[in-house]
């Protein structure tokens, strides 16, 4: 009886660990770095492509982001992931460096280990639930530079739900989470109807715009 | 369908609006200029027009949406007064012109423009008495607007999504800036840009709002399918009527390619005398450093896809403007019987055409004639009516009941890409660390009174002139960018100086400092910094 308590025991710790820790079982896709460093080709992904214009990535790509900053007296860091809608299929996401939590993983892993690890988003699909289910792992990954703060985010699907993850990878394919973000919805990109009426008029979202410029 | 119903509704809506611009210590700032022509070309001729169908007895039926920050500066004794100016400084250039232009081909344009500014600044200083706002009401209790708002200071709102206290605070400072002027809440809010997300809806409901508008995608991408498409309002989760936006009206307007503002005899705007004469000739109505600017006067025509511009005959112009209000009416006549056999039953459709005012005059001068043909072709016909989002509720509260509109905006693409790309993304980490700054502040100093109380009020302001989505869209469009920058980058410093000298007793730049930013940064008298309060 002692001994299958023990056996017991061990799994629910074995299996408390994983699900902490998470696993590299996901679909594998192509993963480029975040443009806000240097620009350096890490996967199949040419370097051509990388630099590209923003919305000319297929599934699992990210455009560079390359912006000039604009350095503002703003003096508390938040440990916030925030992630913003743009369309159906993109999203746009900045986090906080240097963060408590940060701090945390990095007293957790020890300095060497910490410097064998590397920064890397995960997406997560949540559409079916809430909160991110690691076993099925996630959607995609992108690789990042250690400065590296936001990313574009392209190839989603419309109308799915997803978590950001924003973790440190070990050489061994083990994360663990720095920050998690709040689901967002994906809003649609078709018409919910094929009647006469929606096919007259449903209307397609396009390049024009109703806004003037002044 | 009973003797008097008739086959569909159209609801034209006008958005008025221009970001907050007020440079105290600049009497010659170019970016004012935004204003000035639009009370020249668009806000004194819409009213001239409206009163004349008024004074005739045409009925007519016109939603105009007032930005509180068009509002704040329409009333401001500084600004009025410089506007004054800008138009004196217009008729004596006009005055120049003429001389100048005697015999030769630019002769009559000359006239026409130095009539037309003689014309507006008498209406607006002796008529409205520098007064427009209050001119909107006036027609509005005449039963010909139906006056309605959008937030504070156009902040584009799903990219606040996550922060309910911005957004609700940008609700709230609007509804409140439009019952200080009109002693009623508005029924019918804009969402800058058509900007919506689930979850808005319910701000806006608790605000008092009753409906808004939304891109066409935004009703028929929801699931379900609501039945009646953008031809009836529906009713969100959170007890908000929303109208959508209709595509073949709105399409014959905005269209570069067919809509009625690119047709030859129009006058062309892009080019302006301010360009093609001497610093020295213009006098104050130079750019800086004497470069070229808009002035107003603009003697050609569109003409076609030519770099040789025709001269503007307003003749023409105004014969092809009621020939385009006849089209439309007969468009939206024929459009609307088709619709309505595509229905089965239920309340008549409704066609719901946004658009910015200022296009109406300012981009397309011809505009305001335009609605003004419309008007009285309407009024001698029975098939449709122009009536108000606000009227077809009345008539019709239930619509197509329950829809789930989704994220959408009317902006390129329609959605977000426009205020967040790679021009402009950066500006959101700030922002979003302001307005959680601020929500922390309006809880830990609940019941601030004087100096503090000043302070964080000061602060408000800042935060919600930096929340505009017009800083973010000229940082995409290229135009006027740099001033973007700098002003976002200002009222994010102004914000970040004052919160820390609340929350930690930094000192201001110096002792008059608040009061500048508060003389500088003056709309919404009776902003309470509370309205940031997490609920």
């Amino acid at each position: 009886m002692a001994t299958l308590l023990f056996l017991a025991a061990v799994i629910l710790v074995a299996a408390v660990i994983w699900f902490i820790v998470g696993t590299d079982e996901g679909p594998r896709v192509r993963r480029i770095r975040s443009g806000s460093g240097r620009h350096e080709p890490v996967t199949d992904m040419e370097v051509a492509e990388e630099l590209g214009p923003v919305d000319a990535f297929g599934e699992g790509g990210m455009a560079p982001a390359t912006a000039p900053r604009t350095e503002f007296p703003v003096d508390e860091a938040d440990e916030q992931m925030v992630v913003l809608v743009r369309n159906p299929r993109s999203l746009y996401v900045y986090w906080e460096l240097d963060t408590g939590a940060d701090r945390r993983v990095r007293n957790l892993l020890g300095p060497d280990e910490w410097q064998r690890t590397t920064p890397c988003l995960r997406i997560f699909d949540v559409t079916s639930g809430r909160y991110p289910d690691l076993r099925r792992g996630h959607v995609f990954e992108l690789t990042l530079h250690e400065r590296d703060d936001h990313a574009f985010i392209h190839g989603l699907k419309p109308g799915h739900r997803y978590v950001v993850s924003h973790d440190r990878k070990t050489p061994e394919g083990r994360y663990y989470m720095i920050q998690r973000s709040e689901p967002v919805q994906m809003p649609y990109d078709r018409p919910s109807s094929q009647s006469a009426l929606y096919r007259m008029y449903g209307g397609q979202p396009g390049p024009w715009s109703g806004s003037l410029q002044l | 369908m009973n003797a008097h119903q008739p086959t569909g509704f159209v609801t034209l809506v006008l958005h008025a609006h221009l970001p907050f611009v007020r440079h105290v210590a600049h009497s010659d700032a170019l970016e004012e200029r935004w204003l000035f022509e639009a009370v020249a070309e668009c806000y004194v001729p819409l009213l001239a027009m409206l009163e004349r169908l008024e004074a005739e007895g045409i009925p007519f039926r016109l939603t105009l949406s007032l930005s509180p920050t068009l509002m704040a500066m329409l009333d401001d004794p500084l600004l009025r007064s410089r506007c004054r100016r800008h138009l004196e400084a217009v008729i004596d250039l006009a005055d120049r012109e003429v001389a100048r232009a005697a015999g030769g081909p630019e002769a009559l344009p000359a006239h026409f423009h130095r009539h037309h500014y003689r014309w507006v600044r008498r209406l607006y200083v002796e008529r409205y008495q520098q007064d427009l706002v209050e001119a909107f009401h006036r027609l509005a209790k005449a039963g010909y607007l139906e006056l309605i708002t959008c937030s504070a200071t156009h902040g584009f709102l799903p990219l606040f999504q996550h922060q309910p206290t911005s957004v609700r605070a940008q609700v709230l400072v609007a509804v409140e800036e439009f019952r200080r002027r009109f002693g009623h809440p508005p029924r019918g809010f804009w969402l800058p840009e058509c900007g919506y997300f689930p979850g808005v809806d319910r701000i806006l409901r608790d605000a008092g709002v009753q409906f808004c508008f939304l891109e066409t995608h935004g009703i028929t991408h929801a699931r379900p399918a609501p039945p009646r498409g953008c031809f009836c309002h529906g009713w969100t989760p959170g007890g908000l009527a929303v109208f959508g936006r209709d595509v073949p009206s709105s399409r014959q307007v905005w269209s570069a390619t067919e809509g009625y503002p690119g047709d030859p005899w129009y006058r062309e705007f892009h080019w302006d005398i301010g360009f093609h004469r001497p610093a020295e000739h213009l006098g104050s109505l130079a750019g800086p450093s004497g470069s070229g600017a808009f002035t107003g006067l603009k003697y050609w025509r569109v003409t076609g896809p030519t770099h040789q511009k025709a001269y503007y005959d307003r003749h023409r112009a105004e014969e092809t403007a009621a020939r385009h209000a006849a089209h439309f009416l007969h468009r939206m006549q024929h459009h609307l019987a088709v619709v309505a056999g595509l229905l089965d039953g239920g309340p008549p459709p409704v066609a719901v055409a946004p658009y910015d005012a200022e296009l109406f005059g300012h981009w397309w001068f011809e505009g305001p004639i335009f609605l003004e043909h419309l008007a009285r072709l309407a009024a001698r016909q029975s098939e449709i009516r122009f009536i108000t989002p606000g009227d077809y509720l009345d008539l019709y509260p239930w619509g197509q009941g329950p829809v789930e509109p989704t994220f959408s905006s009317w902006g390129e693409m329609g959605y977000a890409d426009y205020w967040c790309c790679t021009e402009n993304h950066w500006v959101y980490r700030p922002l979003h660390q302001a307005g959680r700054r601020m929500a922390h502040m309006a809880r830990r100093f609940s019941q601030a009174r004087g100096p503090v109380q000043e302070a964080l009020n000061q602060a408000a302001r800042e935060l919600l002139l930096a929340q505009s989505s017009d800083w973010t869209f000229l940082m995409r469009a290229g135009t006027a960018a740099e001033y973007a920058r700098r002003r976002l980058t200002q009222h994010l410093e102004r914000f970040a100086a004052l919160a820390s000298h609340v929350e930690e007793g930094s000192p201001l730049p110096d002792d008059g400092w608040l009061s500048a930013v508060q003389e500088e940064d003056n709309l919404f008298p009776t902003l309470q910094y509370q309205v940031f309060h997490p609920v």
